[in-house]
């Protein structure tokens, strides 16, 4: 498989949540805002390609008996250390994540690409999975979390939490140049919301699928 | 036997590798973490009380909720206060809080060093939404009276039962 469908396939047409509907709990429960989604996003990324990387390199040296412990040694591992790095460098993020943060170690997303596809490919080829994957259950996070915050409250406020946007913006604001923050709609702020966002983009994603079948056939 | 032993050894090799991993980037991480926890205490007192210019810090371990009293002192050596730092562990997870009492025995302000409750649930219990009621109270009243009825019964019991706790220790210590 060449690099870039590695690295692309995750976006589309194989993309975790929307296509696999892997890793559901932190994209209902951290989209609330477009930066905790990036943020969740960049870490999901991180871990996803570090354990990639080490289940591929050491599956050779694993008995299948003890497979998925290792694995998930692994990535508890990886996802302790990010933790405590996010807690010293990013504390605010590390705050806002709260609980979503430990429980990457069971988001399903981890586990079955190392189960699936790092446990039978050769480190890279694991490598530049996890990036795609990782990339692709990102661009999800922030597609449902732009929705929600632009209609819960009718801004996009970056620069709370990662320490990379430095002064606070609101994108809304630099786009269009009006704050239509009176027209917020609360429930898209609340968990309701996010089964509501995330239902109805999969629904289009469905009608434009059986559209284009259709169309083909 | 021999493969018994192979599998033991494997998985004990990634937890002892994964192990040392983790050491070495809490070695790392550590000092960073306590020292922002210093900095964000030191900066909670004087969001607590503006007029702060020396403090006494006291350590208690008596059993109870409070970890910590702080007499506060202004440029005159005059006392203007107290802070408590008081924590628990509910169902949901840890709310730990910094209260800062007057001479008077009222509630100035809190500051929520730690809430660690479930997300977007636990909001009411908030201090912008439920724990404004506590603010300009006399520290000692009828906790058992407050009303936790909000939407998030469990933290704001908790979040009760932190102020009775300093409550009663307060009574006991001024």
């Amino acid at each position: 498989m060449k690099s870039t469908e590695l690295l692309t396939r995750g976006l589309t047409r194989e993309n975790p949540v929307f296509v696999m509907l892997l890793g559901m709990c932190p994209a209902l429960a951290v989209t609330a805002r477009v930066e905790t989604a990036l943020g969740m996003g960049l870490l999901v990324i991180l871990v996803l390609t570090l354990s990639n990387l080490f289940v591929s390199l050491v599956k050779d040296y694993v008995p299948s008996q003890i497979r998925v412990p290792s694995y998930i040694v692994i990535i508890a591992a990886f996802v302790t250390m990010i933790s405590m790095l996010t807690e010293a460098f990013a504390y605010d993020l590390f705050v806002s994540l709260g609980v979503f943060l430990p429980l990457i170690v069971v988001n399903c997303i981890i586990l079955g690409r190392a189960e699936s596809f790092a446990s039978k490919n050769k480190p890279i080829a694991s490598m530049l999975d996890g990036i795609g994957m990782g990339l692709g259950f990102s661009l999800a996070l922030v597609i449902i979390s732009s929705i929600r915050e632009l209609l819960s409250s009718g801004t996009i406020v970056f620069g709370e939490y990662l320490p990379f946007f430095a002064t606070p913006g609101d994108i809304t604001q630099l786009i269009a140049g009006v704050n239509v923050s009176d027209y917020g709609i609360a429930v898209f702020g609340l968990p309701a919301g996010a089964f509501l966002t995330v239902g109805f983009i999969l629904a289009i994603r469905q009608g434009m699928q059986i559209r284009k079948q259709g169309a083909s056939a | 036997m021999k493969e018994k032993l192979l599998t033991g050894l494997t998985l004990f090799l990634i937890a002892a590798v994964s192990g040392l991993l983790l050491d070495q980037v809490n070695s790392l991480t550590q000092p960073v973490i306590i020292e922002a926890r210093e900095d964000r205490i030191l900066s909670a007192y004087s969001a607590l009380f503006p007029m702060l210019d020396s403090f006494e810090a006291t350590d208690v371990d008596d059993g109870s909720a409070v970890s910590s009293r702080v007499v506060v002192y202004d440029a005159q050596a005059n006392v203007l206060g107290y802070i408590y730092q008081v924590s628990a562990v509910n169902g949901h997870g840890s709310i730990a809080l910094l209260v800062g009492i007057n001479g008077a025995g009222v509630v100035v302000d809190y500051v929520e060093l730690e809430f660690n409750q479930t997300p977007g649930i636990s909001a009411p219990a908030r201090k912008s939404n439920y724990g404004i009621t506590f603010l300009s109270q006399p520290i000692e009243r009828d906790y058992e009276a407050v009303d936790v009825s909000i939407g998030a019964t469990n933290s704001a019991s908790t979040l009760r039962d932190l102020f009775a706790a300093v409550s009663a220790y307060h009574g006991g210590s001024v």
